[in-house]
């Protein structure tokens, strides 16, 4: 490196119409939050939920408004401040990426927002809620406009901070708290490595702008120069900073303690706003991607979904469930993006926003119905601790909550992979994607692919798993404790406010939104209008046709081993508790990084203390030393002071003495010390 | 012209002259007189020993004597006038308050 930040001269561009509409929707939720934030207190309860909501509809109908009228990509940058000569720039790029990111984020946002205005009515601490939700958003959208590293990167903090404050809301619970600063410090962790990737691409390029970095990097030549060429680089820190947003081995740990958060927030977490983040952020940078570390990525996706599908399986939290079906999709999504199939990864991404917001709703929905049941119970003052969470205690709500069910089912069947469901539509692009990439890779690769194809299955399982355990059956907490009997009829269907969400959200998990052939995506708008780019994907008739059988398998199994399932004994302890473990992720986190950094620091410490040591030998040395100077000042430099002070005193009054106090006597002496002065003065002339 | 020896055996008198007041004496106004004769030593030697020099400025320096001798002489009856007013007396014997106590 010459040391000198290159300049790339980076061209203003003002902003059109549709950019400033955008920039509006933009700094909507930013004043919904301020006004909420500052003044929520003194503003009654409905009409602050109301208000959060009302602004989150209109957003989303601009957002739709935007998306149907863009036309190309607008792209506008102003300068942002500058410092000397050297001009930062921030820019807004309006592409199809960015405007359908938009409006699934509004629309996914506003849903929620609509869910939790009966879900959080009479909550602890709700005039907080809606600002916070209202800065995830702002944040979210930020991340999706702009087209300038450092502004992202900004924005991808207050996503972090938002998700903080979200997980962290009941913070009176132990539990919450802690699930709220792992999550943060997991996610600051990550962001170290977007700090850096920061830093490398202006020190290469003298600019963040993305739109510019991408005219000037050509991957595939930085690799043959060096396989550790600085923009590879790059995209391996920009890679690892998604790692801890997006949820990936070995960071994911964090999102299955996040469900400690009100479930509308997880909702939002785990479909618009905080693990999008990550994979779109990669999307927007995957010119960086390339060679060994598309490989690491393509590795690490399949690890994270594969680990997350069999944590699933063994997980009785109703909500840790699709926790860890979130990041195992998310693991899908990052190996589309590391085979280079990046239509196909934002695809699932986006069909993986509206399915996964349904059925976090609609377990919310059911958790709703629980808490429900128990304040009913406390109303009779049999008010008995209970896990509303536990899909143990559930069953045999099908009955009870159609709407509810329905609305599980279709997400689910979404989720699973069927046929006539988006889900269905979005993974067979991604593993014929998967598929492509193998075939010109070969080897090893065809190892990703099956174990793609097992983690299908295995999703299968699980979802069927905790479908049957919450909705099929009977209501197993009356077999546990019959005094609940009586209580089970008030499980019943929720408020529209929370069912008509859910059903919007299960409406667009059908494959007519996405596709018209039910069973190809390519024939439909989304990936032949919205996304122009090279990849074509060859149509593969077996892929769907392996992974719907697989399914099915998956369905049986499942079927089979929980139909008639009421009590529940563990018979692999060893593996239920690995699993609980999160595989021992966290211990070798604390092994690997946290020990070693103990240690380091206790050795500084011992230095310290060590060097402390050395300087408080020298200082007393030196105490010692101004000691010795001060007796040897004391008795002989003062003493020889006070010795010729004394001589000289005792002579005067010696001479004194004989004053008697005349002035004859004065002049007399002078007279006589005259003399003697002559005499002295004679004998030396 | 006188030899200066002759000069200096007179101002070696006025000198003795003088010495022998300011020490003999008891009151305080000879012994003013006594150093008024001491100086007039000092101004003959200061001419005598100017003639020898052709600028004349040993007789010069002995006006300037004067001089002084005569603002010195106002000031000192001026503190013998305060010291009378003071102590009642211009008796030296009895004038010790320049001994320590």
């Amino acid at each position: 490196m010459s040391g000198i930040i290159p300049h790339i001269e980076v061209p203003l561009l003002a902003a059109d119409g549709i950019s400033r509409l955008a920039l509006t929707i933009f700094f909507m939720p930013v004043i919904t939050f301020a006004v909420l934030f500052f003044a929520g207190k003194n503003i009654p309860a409905s009409i602050r939920s109301w208000l959060a909501t009302v602004v989150m509809g209109v957003m989303f109908l601009l957002s739709v408004y935007v998306h149907i009228n863009l036309e190309g990509t607008h792209l506008s940058r102003w300068i942002w401040f500058e410092i000397g000569s050297i001009k930062f720039t921030t820019s807004l790029l309006l592409s199809n990426y960015s405007s359908t990111m938009m409006v699934i984020a509004t629309f996914v946002s506003f849903m929620v927002h609509v869910y939790s205005v009966q879900y959080m009515k009479e909550r602890r601490n709700h005039s907080k809620y809606f600002p916070y939700l209202a800065l995830f958003v702002s944040s979210m959208l930020g991340i999706i406009l702009s087209d300038n590293l450092l502004i992202t990167f900004i924005f991808w903090e207050l996503v972090g901070l938002a998700s903080f404050l979200l997980i962290g809301f009941w913070y009176e619970k132990d539990s919450s708290a802690a699930a709220a600063k792992k999550a943060f410090l997991y996610n600051k962790f990550a962001d170290l490595a977007f700090v850096i990737a920061i830093m490398i691409l202006y020190g290469v390029y003298g600019t963040t702008e993305i739109s510019i970095i991408q005219q000037y990097t050509n991957i595939g030549s930085a690799l043959e120069t060096s396989v550790f060429a600085l923009p590879v680089l790059a995209g391996l820190a920009i890679w690892f900073a998604t790692v801890g947003k997006s949820a990936q081995f070995p960071l994911y740990v964090w999102l299955p303690d996040a469900m400690a958060g009100p479930t509308p927030v997880s909702a939002l977490l785990h479909a618009a706003t905080m693990v999008a983040a990550g994979v779109f952020l990669l999307l927007k940078t995957s010119f960086l991607l390339g060679g060994w570390v598309s490989n690491i990525i393509v590795i690490i996706g399949c690890i994270t979904a594969l680990l997350a599908a069999l944590q699933a399986i063994r997980t009785f939290d109703a909500k840790k469930v699709l926790a860890f079906s979130t990041v195992s999709q998310l693991g899908y999504m990052m190996m589309a993006v590391g085979v280079g199939a990046t239509d196909a990864a934002f695809f699932h991404l986006a069909t993986h926003a509206f399915f996964k917001a349904c059925l976090f709703l609609s377990v919310g929905a059911v958790i709703h119905a629980m808490h429900h049941m128990q304040s009913h119970q406390f109303d009779h003052g049999q008010y008995k601790e209970l896990d509303t969470l536990d899909m143990r205690l559930m069953g045999g709500f099908r009955k009870t909550m159609p709407i509810t069910f329905v609305s599980y089912s279709i997400a689910y069947a979404a989720l699973i992979g069927l046929p006539f469901f988006s889900g269905f539509l979005s993974k067979d692009a991604i593993l014929s994607g998967l598929y492509d990439w193998a075939c010109l890779t070969g080897t090893w690769s065809w190892l990703i692919v099956a174990s793609a194809f097992t983690t299908v299955g295995i999703t299968a399982f699980y979802m069927t798993r905790q479908f049957i355990l919450i909705f099929f059956g009977d209501f197993r907490l009356m077999k546990i404790d019959v005094s609940y009997k009586k209580f089970f009829e008030h499980i019943k269907e929720n408020e529209w406010l929370i069912n008509v969400p859910m059903m919007l959200l299960a409406l667009l998990s059908i494959w007519f939104f996405f596709s018209i052939n039910p069973l190809h995506a390519q024939t439909g708008w989304w990936m032949k209008q919205s996304f122009i780019s090279d990849h074509i994907h060859d149509f593969h008739i077996f892929i769907p046709i392996i992974a719907i059988c697989i399914t099915t398998i998956a369905l049986w199994i499942a079927f089979t081993k929980y139909k008639a399932v009421d009590a529940f004994v563990d018979t692999r302890a060893h593996l239920t508790h690995l699993f609980a473990h999160n595989y021992y992720i966290e211990k070798g986190i604390e092994a690997v990084v946290i020990k070693p950094v103990f240690v380091l620091a206790k050795v500084c410490s011992e230095t310290d203390s060590m060097i402390n040591h050395i300087i408080h030998g020298k200082v007393y040395f030196f105490i010692l030393f101004a000691q010795i100077a001060d007796v040897f000042d004391r008795w002989v430099v003062d003493g020889l002071v006070h010795f010729i002070v004394g001589l000289s005193r005792f002579i005067g009054s010696y001479f004194r003495s004989y004053l008697k106090g005349e002035i004859q006597g004065y002049f007399y002496f002078t007279l006589i010390a005259f003399a003697l002065l002559l005499l002295l003065l004679g004998w030396y002339l | 012209m006188i030899p200066v020896d002759y000069y200096i055996i007179v101002s070696i008198l006025l000198f003795s002259i003088g010495s022998a007041i300011v020490f003999t004496r008891r009151n305080i106004l000879y012994v003013l007189m006594g150093i008024e004769l001491i100086f007039n030593a000092a101004n003959i030697n200061l001419v005598a020993f100017g003639q020898f020099e052709p600028y004349l400025n040993g007789q010069l320096f002995s006006m300037l004597v004067i001089t002084v001798a005569a603002a010195e002489s106002v000031v000192a009856l001026a503190i013998v006038i305060v010291l009378f007013k003071k102590l009642n007396t211009i008796d030296l014997s009895e004038i010790k308050n320049l001994k320590e106590k």
